[in-house]
């Protein structure tokens, strides 16, 4: 009997879409290899976690003081003792699945390194095959793919937004736990924090990304992709080009050495294609290219390629968005 | 302070998958893991103001060199290779284990390295390094002052920017942003080209290998079909756009 | 026998190759648009030391050997051929003279400071009525008391008009040729020296070319650069085989640039449902043009090795610049024919080396020099 633990993280009042569709692969594969779904929630997240009802086998809600407000000292004990009281079961995996967030990138590997458990970021897949339990991950930036195993042991696996489909059937009995996180002071103390570069859309999760190019002629312009980007519910990014000539913030970039974006429909509107940009979008499920060169690359890597100025197109397709 | 070097292909490094799938062929271009090299200019800033020393750390089965060499043509003080056969294609928790004992031995105040290394992405040593050394971690970080034995330090939070203080010693991860790596000049060139940089080995550090996740293979990223050309008027395009997005690709 | 650069060599170029791509690359368009020096990236690229890449290490050089130097001039041809003249010219020909016969106040007003690149050197040959012909050089010094006065003109002066200390070939008796040739320093600020007219060129944009005007051009005696007059022919074979690889490795950078370009371009542009790059009449281009380049490479390395070496030579430096040159000129022409119509564009890099690749025939000897005195050697036994 495999095991998949689900990290619920929240975000603005409900867990992370992540959250859900992570739920959804582990129940899959719960009823194709058989096993236990359970969701672990921590601090003030476990006050939605009636939202989780039926989706899994067990809701374990972990509170203490150490967990809220957040700090990475006080979710890596909690993790750590909730995750050991959670034993492996003789040779069956055991799978902790988190979304990918800024929280997962500084807790999980210091779990993972606390339990002596494999650890795995960017994963974009976890499935069976012949009864075989197997993940998936880009590596080189997306040039291949390594697909691992897993076998007995622990593996804390961190998987990119829009890896999976929410819609698995529910409805499961859902147990709810609570257990206390030990007592943990944080080493680090947040001084200030303030609101700002970040766009109601977070860049890295949002469903669709508007990016823009050489080819937008400047910040003068960039409201095109922020009328088309509301209009789709999504985010904006930029090119390098853009960020380097500090037209836009690194926060927005997207590419090898910025955001690695993975949307349901990327559109690149000017951006000629250079393989620092490629690096950053092409796992994304639909491109769309505009641009004025026909031998750009980045219609190589489109599904739908329009030849033309950028500054033309886009408010013409903003406005049949808007039309419905 | 002790700086996390990785070295990797180039970015433009062409990879290919064999034909058997079992193994990537990666084209012989190595160097310095972009963000190391950022972490590295951070710790030399630092060093300027604060007089301490800086050492760069690499561990690898065979490789390392290349990125030490930049760490020292860059300004570092001194270098360290963990050399290893158990860590060719190693477990990241092997990785951390390597770098957290030699870190020890070498002692520390700082601990900077990269937010994550530019051919896996996976942003796990760092924080691992953290934990095995007892010490807390903040990562992603574009702002490090450091001042007695706290260190301030800024970074990009999903709602804004943060700052944060942290008691040293700690391991920080560093994002693009922090600091412009200087483009070494011609007499760090010639100190990086003479160095002899030690070498260890896991046992000598009291450092365990596990063994890393099972492999089951390698694919080649799934080619997208060549794309369809829309050609007309702005508004002719983005209605037919509209509706393929909506009717085909299914993705409004 | 081990063809294979040192773990050292392999680093350095590696840095070289990324300060270049950091520093040079991002500017290479602007330079060649607005043919302009780029005084700020002189500035940048030369506090960083590589000037005296070739010179000992008590004047803040590195003493490194001739192949680490080509390994240097090709990674900076890679980027722009007309700023890696501009700095050879710091490094090697503007400076050599000056570092060897100049006196500890010559060495510290002329060759500390350009080899820092806080003076631009440079070295004069050329003239309107001779070139690779240096004997019919007609710049002549006339010995005074205490000194020499410079008469003539100057062109096709690499840094020229922007030189603060020129090392000028003059004759001290015409009717004796190539055996009366000496070298002198002349520095900026010297009444009679001026610069004349700035040539604007096919390509080489943005390193600055042109005359430079000697009327009446008052030298003290310690600026004869040569222990003895009429020597000037013999010292420069002291540098001569070191230019002339220097100009095949330069040929072998544009040529590398052009051929990764040419492959990225092939991998990409599709024609007739598939890209360029799968058809054989434009993979033989690049089987032919890169047979080629290795060829120029290993000739220019060993001959670059033989001068570390110690030893003279003087017809396969000749051969390597020539082959590296006219290899380089195939390449460029190849590869704006892999870009078809784009290759003749603008915005596109291949005109650029093509222009650039053709300021290379010249230097160190046209080929049609070159070959006369290969065929010379050759038949008369200096070749086995």
């Amino acid at each position: 009997m495999s095991r998949f633990v689900v990290i619920a993280e929240a975000r603005d009042g409900d867990y992370r879409p992540s959250t859900y569709e992570l739920l959804a692969q582990a129940r899959r594969l719960a009823g194709s290899l058989g096993g236990e779904v359970a969701a672990l929630t921590l601090g003030d997240d476990a006050g939605l976690r009636d939202r989780l009802s039926g989706l899994a086998h067990r809701v374990i809600s972990i509170g203490g003081a150490g967990l809220a407000p957040y700090s990475a000292d006080g979710w890596v004990a909690a993790l750590g003792s909730a995750l050991d009281a959670l034993p492996a079961r003789g040779a069956a995996p055991q799978v902790i699945l988190f979304g990918e967030s800024p929280r997962t990138r500084e807790v999980l590997p210091r779990v993972a390194a606390r339990l002596g458990a494999y650890a795995a970021t960017n994963a974009v897949d976890l499935f069976e095959d012949g009864g075989r339990l197997l993940l998936r991950r880009p590596v080189y930036g997306g040039k291949a793919y390594a697909v691992h195993e897993i076998g007995a042991g622990r593996v804390l696996a961190a998987f990119r937004p829009h890896a999976f489909g929410a819609d698995a059937p529910a409805g499961l009995p859902t147990a709810f736990e609570e257990v206390a996180a030990p007592a943990t002071e944080s080493r680090v103390t947040v001084l200030s924090s303030e609101a700002g570069a970040a766009r109601t859309v977070d860049l890295t999760e949002a469903n669709v990304v508007v990016a823009g190019g050489r080819g937008m002629k400047g910040p003068d312009n960039f409201h095109l992709l922020q009328e088309l980007a509301d209009a789709l519910e999504g985010a904006v990014g930029y090119s390098r080009a853009v960020v380097d000539a500090g037209q836009a913030e690194h926060a927005q970039q997207v590419g090898k050495s910025g955001k690695t974006v993975s949307p349901t429909l990327y559109v690149a509107a000017g951006i000629s294609g250079a393989i620092h940009h490629i690096m950053g979008m092409d796992t994304a499920k639909v491109v769309v290219a505009i641009n004025t060169d026909p031998s750009a690359p980045i219609f190589g890597y489109a599904d739908y390629g329009i030849v033309g100025d950028a500054l033309q197109v886009l408010p013409a397709l903003t406005e049949e968005i808007r039309r419905g | 302070m002790v700086v996390l070097a990785k070295e990797v292909p180039d970015l433009e490094a062409m990879v290919k998958v064999t034909a058997d799938g079992g193994a990537l062929e990666v084209e012989k271009r190595r160097g310095l893991n972009f963000f190391d090299e950022i972490a590295v200019e951070a710790a030399l800033k630092l060093e300027q103001s604060a007089g301490a020393s800086v050492l760069a750390v690499s561990a690898g089965a065979g490789t390392g060199i290349e990125a030490l060499r930049r760490a020292l043509a860059m300004g570092s003080d001194a270098a360290l290779l963990v050399d290893d056969p158990a860590l060719e294609h190693a477990d990241s928790l092997t990785v951390a284990r390597a770098l957290a004992a030699a870190a020890r031995r070498e002692g520390f105040d700082l601990v900077l390295a990269g937010k994550q290394a530019t051919d896996d992405e996976a942003g796990l040593v760092g924080p691992m390094v953290a934990e095995l050394l007892g010490v807390p971690c903040v990562t992603n970080i574009i702002g490090l002052q450091v001042e007695g034995d706290i260190a301030r330090v800024t970074r990009e939070t999903e709602a804004g920017r943060e700052t944060l203080s942290v008691a040293l010693p700690a391991v920080l991860t560093v994002e693009k942003g922090l600091a412009e790596p200087r483009v070494p000049a011609v007499m760090g060139v010639m100190k990086a080209m003479k160095a002899q940089i030690p070498r260890v080995t896991l046992a000598e550090l009291g450092a365990e290998a596990q063994p890393p996740l099972t492999l089951a293979g390698y694919a080649t990223a799934p080619a997208r079909p060549p794309a369809k050309m829309l050609e007309g008027e702005p508004a002719t395009v983005a209605v037919e756009l509209a509706r393929l997005l909506k009717e085909e690709a299914k993705v409004l | 026998m081990d063809f294979r650069l040192s773990e050292e060599q392999e680093f350095f170029r590696q840095t070289v190759a990324d300060t270049v791509d950091r520093l040079i690359m991002p500017k290479v368009e602007e330079i060649d648009r607005t043919d302009e020096f780029p005084w700020e990236l002189w500035k940048e690229f030369t506090s960083l030391g590589y000037l005296g890449l070739r010179y000992p290490e008590e004047y803040g050089g590195m003493d490194a050997d001739p192949v680490t130097c080509m390994l240097f001039y090709e990674e900076m041809s890679r980027a722009s051929v007309g700023f890696a003249q501009s700095v050879t010219m710091n490094m090697l020909m503007g400076t050599y003279f000056v570092y060897r016969f100049g006196n500890d106040a010559i060495k510290e007003r002329c060759f500390l400071p350009a080899i820092r690149g806080e003076k631009i050197a440079t070295m004069c040959f050329t003239e309107d009525q001779s070139g690779s012909d240096i004997g019919a050089t007609r710049t002549q010094a006339k010995k005074v008391d205490g000194g020499w006065v410079i008469n003539g003109t100057k062109n096709w002066i690499t840094n020229g008009p922007l030189a603060d200390c020129a090392t000028v070939l003059a004759t001290s008796d015409p009717s004796l040729g190539a055996k009366g040739l000496n070298f002198f320093l002349v520095e900026k600020g010297t009444p009679g020296f001026s610069p004349g007219q700035v040539l604007h060129k096919l390509g080489c944009r943005g390193t600055v070319t042109g005359e430079l005007v000697f009327e009446d051009v008052f030298v003290p005696d310690e600026n004869l650069l040569g222990e003895e007059v009429g020597k000037g022919t013999n010292y420069l074979t002291e540098i001569l085989n070191e230019v002339r690889c220097m100009t095949a490795a330069m040929a072998i950078g544009i040529a590398r640039t052009a051929v990764a370009d040419g492959l990225d371009y092939a991998r990409k542009r599709m024609a007739f449902g598939k890209a360029i790059g799968e058809y054989q009449l434009i993979r033989e281009k690049f089987a032919r043009i890169v047979t080629e380049l290795e060829a120029s490479r290993l000739l220019m390395l060993s001959a670059a090795w033989k001068i570390g070496e110690g030893m003279n030579p003087r017809n396969e430096a000749m051969m390597a610049k020539y082959h590296a040159v006219e290899m380089c000129l195939e390449c460029v022409d190849e590869v704006t024919r892999v870009y078809g119509a784009n290759g003749f564009a603008e915005e596109y890099g291949p005109q650029r080396y093509f222009r650039d690749a053709r300021f290379l025939l010249y230097g160190g000897g046209t080929h049609e020099v070159l070959k006369n005195a290969l065929g010379k050697a050759v038949m008369s036994g200096h070749w086995r």
